[in-house]
């Protein structure tokens, strides 16, 4: 956003003293209570990042770290656990032992059940305490990363007992932050979010997904509005499809199966990060970065998908499941074979779609998406794929330009963009070759790119909502997606397993690129 | 190529080799340096890569250089740059120009590679001095930003390359305390033709924050037209005209902020009402800067009180602050700021150039008072025996 002196025109309710300063938001003291304190999520992400952001300075002073989990246990082992989650998951080692005691002493712990209205008086008392003991006004940021059918009984009891307060202006502040997944289906994700709405207003409620977190992700804003040469060549006239891929060479781990096994890919990826990032890519321009005006064009956008009739699913979804392979020399099950999976299961670890988003700028230009378990690596990328040029003077051999013009938004691994042009080699006889321009954060930059669930700890935190998700958001997400499983529940049943593991997924979905300068992009 | 030199940071190498005068050859050599270092040091392929987002170019004496360098190995992981050293070499010393490049590399985020800034380092007697511009031209990446830093003040014979880098400069950086008069640099940074901004203003950054931060709830700004009036004060005597100047620009930058006019006689007018200035210089304790600003104190005419106080806590240097009440009881408590040190600073400064017009507006009330400070010094540090000189690091009798 521009600087200019126009712009810095303060409303009266603006700090004078901030103008011209970061647009760094101060966070005001508070008290963070996550639910689900000794869970994988909050050991591995959420305790590395409230410590990453008390080493850079933006934690509150003074601020207290709640945990709260079902068993009782003395404060003591619950921060020795903590500062094992430091040493083993920051991504800052520990350097200064005192630095972590210190933030150790922000944490504390208390035992209640996630649905019996009597612990809940006792978690009111430990924050009243703590909060007293530490000169904290009563701000209150509630971060529940249990399991989802957690998530209406605490919603209400936090009410019941009076936790935090209804209103999103009040004083002492009040916030939930709820992780994903936000509804199974788009009938319970209406009945959640009416549920949630019922007690709190919706500018408290923070409907988190991570990809929103990632810095390449808000690259994609910075990349196409602050940058004037993109933005005319974002449209039909200049590009031919858009190709969105998020594959994991991942599989079951652990007791991930017993999730993954009633959610499968479209819930688990599409609804929410493939989605997020198609929308981050064909938006609009926002008229501000302000939450609303964010989340406005995100909805806008989703509409212009539309949800999918049966026939339509068959023509433009291709689904798989994984069976038995081999990765990076390893013998690999089939996704039947893991651990906690149904022996039987119809569940996709695949999907691809061909989308259309039907409004004047992308009317026509397919956008391809597609996520998958088990394939050959981890990647996320966003490939812009350009039009061939109208008249060819060159003469296309063998060995000239095979590809046309891409562009390449990479997430992860190696964040950066790439665009791949031809050029001639050199020589005597005009050949031309793809050649390609890297830009990559981790060069170009230096400074370590903070994690996802530390802007998002931090937005929660200051109450910037943007990389949240709002409720028409969701609801609009889970219809199209609603549409996808219909059509498949009335369709054939699948012939499941119908790709190797470490491949790049079933062979049909190249059928899906028919026709086309080019098939899915070899990553 | 002769001459390897091989010197290493704590957490950055440095590699470099002794290279002929030619400018062309400069170039050339950088090439030569990146070609073996992607083939070197243990026969591993490629995996390097040098970037630069801006020109930085440094000039001073030889003294000096350890410390830049220093700086130099922790700024380039924040703002990786082609970093120039023009070392002047006083009297007979040194006969003709000596050239030498380096390379400073840390290891890329993401772990896979090396990422490099190239340094190239100039030595130079004055006899030799209208040549450095000539040298250096062809020398700055193109279409990104040069910077130009130095402390304050050369010798008067170096008054002309000084002159020379300031203009082909986007932005010239000193610090502005230690030249010899303080008011009079700030004065020149406000209204002079170059773009100018001082380190330090960067330093304070962190109080600055903390003294915004406490009127980011609107139900302070009520207490704007309230004030009465501000101390200022730090420690010892020895670095009064670095903390004073740092106090009477942040004032600069209150003052422009709120709309206060400088009416002298370390007063303000704020509408009808008058603020009152003061300075306090306390004894020196021990584990404190002394060129920080330690106390903060905003007094308003309601009672209340803002007040920011450091203190050494467990051998840490931490601020003690008092809010002011607005009705509510409340507690003193204890904040650690982070106070930038040169690196820091310059790292910000240098990703953030456009602050410059919040510092141009904050010199050029803040040398004001500064020029009053320094002429009636007598009023408030009567009990000290510092006496007005340059005390630039760079200031060469």
């Amino acid at each position: 956003m521009s600087n200019s002196p126009q712009q810095s025109v303060l409303s009266p309710a603006a700090n004078p003293l901030r103008e011209g300063m970061t647009k760094r938001k101060s966070s005001e003291p508070c008290t963070i209570v996550v639910f689900g304190a000794t869970g994988d999520l909050t050991s591995r992400k959420l305790i590395p990042a409230l410590y990453n952001l008390s080493l850079a300075g933006f934690l509150p002073q003074p601020c207290a770290i709640v945990g709260v989990a079902r068993r009782e246990r003395p404060l003591e082992d619950y921060r020795a656990d903590v500062a094992k989650d430091i040493h083993q998951f920051s991504r800052t080692k520990v350097e200064n032992e005192e630095q972590l005691k210190e933030f150790l002493s922000h944490v504390s712990y208390h035992a209640t059940t996630f649905d019996e209205s009597a612990g809940y008086a006792g978690l009111k008392a430990h924050l009243d305490a703590i909060e007293k003991e530490r000169g904290l006004p009563g701000n209150r940021l509630f971060y529940l990363a249990t399991s989802p059918e957690y998530f209406t009984p605490i919603t209400e009891l936090l009410h019941q007992h009076k936790l935090l307060s209804q209103s999103p202006t009040a004083q002492p502040w009040g916030r939930i932050i709820y992780e994903k997944p936000f509804g199974h289906d788009l009938e319970s994700a209406r009945e959640l979010n009416q549920f949630v709405q019922r007690f709190f207003h919706e500018k408290q409620i923070y409907r988190i997904d991570h990809y929103l977190g990632k810095e390449t992700t808000q690259n994609i804003l910075a990349f196409r509005f602050a940058n004037a040469i993109f933005e005319p060549l974002w449209s039909n006239r200049y590009i031919e499809q858009v190709q969105i891929t998020v594959s994991e060479s991942l599989g079951m781990e652990g007791r991930r199966g017993q999730y993954y096994d009633t959610a499968g890919a479209l819930r688990d990826m599409v609804q929410n990060h493939i989605f997020q990032l198609l929308c981050l890519t064909a938006m609009e321009a926002p008229a501000s970065l302000d939450a609303e005006s964010l989340r406005d064009e995100k909805v806008r956008l989703l509409r212009a998908i539309q949800p999918m009739t049966p026939a339509e699913v068959a023509a433009n979804t291709v689904r798989g499941q994984y069976g038995p392979g081999t990765l990076g020399g390893q013998e690999l099950n089939g996704y039947r074979q893991e651990n906690l999976v149904n022996p039987q299961s119809i569940t996709e670890t695949y999907v691809a779609l061909r989308l259309y988003v039907r409004n004047w700028r992308w009317a026509g230009v397919p956008f391809f998406v597609r996520t998958g378990k088990r394939l050959p690596k981890r990647a996320s990328e966003i490939a812009v794929i350009f039009k061939q040029p109208p008249h060819q003077i060159f003469d296309l051999g063998a060995n000239s330009l095979r590809h046309p013009n891409t562009l390449a938004l990479r997430i992860q691994p190696d964040e950066g963009i790439s665009l791949t042009f031809g050029a001639k080699q050199p020589g005597m006889i005009t050949n031309l070759q793809d050649v390609k321009m890297d830009f990559r954060y981790g060069t170009s930059f230096g400074q370590a790119t903070p994690e996802a669930y530390e802007r998002l700890l931090l937005d929660g935190i200051i109450g910037d909502a943007s990389l949240f998700t709002r409720s028409d958001e969701v609801d609009r997400a889970w219809e199209i997606i609603s549409a996808i499983h219909r059509g498949w529940a009335e369709g054939p049943a699948p012939d499941f397993p119908n790709y190797n593991a470490g491949t790049w997924g079933p062979q049909r979905a190249s059928e899906l690129t028919k026709g086309l300068s080019s098939d899915w992009r070899k990553l | 190529m002769a001459n390897p030199i091989y010197t290493e940071t704590q957490s950055n190498q440095i590699r470099g080799f002794e290279v002929p005068l030619n400018p062309t050859a400069i170039e050339r050599e950088l090439s030569s340096m990146w070609d073996l270092r992607t083939e070197s040091p243990e026969g591993k392929p490629g995996g390097v890569t040098h970037i630069t987002l801006g020109n930085l170019i440094w000039f001073g004496s030889s003294r000096f250089l350890p410390r830049i360098r220093s700086i130099f190995s922790r700024l380039v992981n924040q703002y990786p740059c082609r970093l120039f050293l023009l070392e002047f070499v006083p009297g007979e010393e040194l006969k003709d120009i000596q050239a030498y490049i380096n390379a400073y590399c840390f290891p890329s985020s993401e772990g896979k590679s090396e990422v490099c800034c190239e340094e190239i380092h100039l030595r130079f007697p004055a006899s030799h001095m209208h040549h450095v511009k000539g040298m250096l031209l062809p020398l700055l990446v193109a279409d990104v930003p040069t910077y130009f830093w130095y402390f304050s003040t050369a010798p008067r014979q170096y008054e002309v390359i000084l002159s020379d880098l300031t203009h082909l400069a986007d932005l010239s950086i000193n610090e502005v305390a230690f030249r010899k008069d303080p008011s009079l640099g700030l004065r020149e940074m406000a209204e002079g033709q170059n773009p100018a901004i001082s380190l330090s203003w960067f330093r304070c950054s962190p109080l600055r924050e903390q003294i915004a931060s406490f009127f980011d709830d609107p139900a302070t700004h009520k207490l704007f037209p309230e004030v009465e009036s501000i101390t200022f004060g730090w420690m010892g005597s020895e670095s009064r005209f670095q903390a004073l100047t740092n106090s009477c620009v942040t004032l600069g930058w209150m003052a422009g902020k709120l709309g206060w006019e400088y009416k002298g006689n370390f007063q303000f007018q704020n509408g009808t009402r008058l603020i009152n200035v003061v300075f306090n210089e306390e004894p020196q304790h021990a584990g404190i800067d002394c060129s920080e600003i330690t106390t903060f104190d905003l007094k308003f005419r309601t009672g209340d009180s803002l007040n920011l106080h450091s203190a050494t806590c467990s051998g840490q240097t931490v601020r003690q602050i008092s809010l002011p009440s607005l009705g509510q009881p409340t507690d003193a408590r204890i904040i650690k700021m982070h106070t930038l040190d040169e690196a820091e600073a310059l790292a910000h400064l240098l990703q953030h150039p456009h602050r410059k017009a919040n510092f141009l507006q904050a010199a050029g009330i803040g040398w004001q008072i500064l020029h009053d400070a320094l002429t009636h010094q007598e009023r408030f540090f009567a009990h000290s025996k510092q006496s007005h000189t340059d005390c630039s690091p760079d200031h060469t009798p």
